[in-house]
């Protein structure tokens, strides 16, 4: 297996486990209040 | 709404991704995706996993972005999405659907003032997906080819949906994972292992379906050795060791 590959496997199994309560979700709102400001809501 | 209406409303909106004749490139909100799903069925093709989906579109040149264009959006689209072909259309859909409630719920709770309705409109009227079998044009002469745009797309979206409970588990999901988050990536990395979690995908639950890279599958042998070349050239020291 080559290195790149065997490293990425490390941020899949850490991120695949919990990334629902971190990062992904502060993304996410980021995102979508840059939506609701774009239509005016915010 | 006719097309220069359409492009009329985009530009009230401040959308600042520019419109693009390239139909690889362009999105479809969920509503699209319903009415096209609705199309489908009008025309008798019913029901189906992705796989047979795109074998049925070979069978009758059936390219969605070009056939049912009004359900489309010409620019690229706000969130990309992973998935394992082995899902049904309407499981997808109903996921999409799945992802979006939890951004409205969210939404909710932090901006009380406004209405689920309004909310729900945006969501679902405004904010558009990338759907890889509506997009590339299964009858292509070279499908991998036709893909070649993966990268500039995903690097466009600002958001990345990994769908499936199975999508780990498949080798075209995993890159995805990758192209979408190396914007992420620290680019002076701590010697050692990641120390917290470095996906911002939201991913459907499944800890645990990860057995490593060399457990994940392509239905075409040959895509697995693409794909890892692509991770390699993607990751050139692994993603704790960009540049080096």
């Amino acid at each position: 297996m080559m290195q790149a590959s065997l490293i990425y496997d490390q941020t899949l199994r850490q991120g695949g486990a919990t990334t629902q309560t971190g990062h992904a979700i502060d993304q996410a709102m980021t995102v979508a209040d840059g939506w609701l400001r774009q239509s005016g809501w915010i | 709404m006719t097309r220069s209406v359409y492009f009329l409303a985009l530009t009230e909106r401040g959308d600042d991704r520019a419109a693009t004749d390239d139909r690889r490139l362009w999105s479809l909100t969920t509503r699209g995706l319903s009415e096209m799903i609705g199309d489908f069925l009008q025309m008798g093709i019913s029901n189906s996993d992705v796989h047979t989906l795109a074998r049925c579109f070979r069978d009758r040149d059936v390219y969605p972005a070009r056939d049912f264009e009004s359900r489309c959006t010409p620019r690229p689209p706000d969130i990309f999405v992973t998935y394992d072909w082995s899902y049904s259309f309407f499981e997808l859909q109903e996921s999409a659907y799945g992802g979006l409630w939890y951004i409205r719920d969210e939404l909710m709770r932090r901006h009380p003032s406004i209405h689920q309705l309004d909310i729900e409109d945006l969501l679902v009227d405004e904010v558009t997906f990338w759907i890889d079998f509506v997009f590339i044009d299964q009858s292509a002469r070279d499908v991998r080819a036709e893909l070649d745009v993966m990268p500039a797309l995903i690097d466009s979206a600002k958001l990345h949906f990994a769908l499936s409970h199975t999508a780990l588990t498949r080798a075209w999901c995993c890159y995805e994972l990758a192209l979408y988050n190396k914007r992420f990536a620290d680019p002076d990395p701590e010697p050692g292992p990641p120390t917290g979690p470095l996906l911002h995908s939201l991913i459907a639950p499944m800890p645990l379906q990860y057995r490593g890279w060399e457990s994940t599958e392509t239905s075409v042998a040959e895509d697995k050795v693409f794909l890892e070349e692509q991770l390699n050239d993607l990751y050139p020291g692994g993603t704790l060791g960009l540049g080096r």
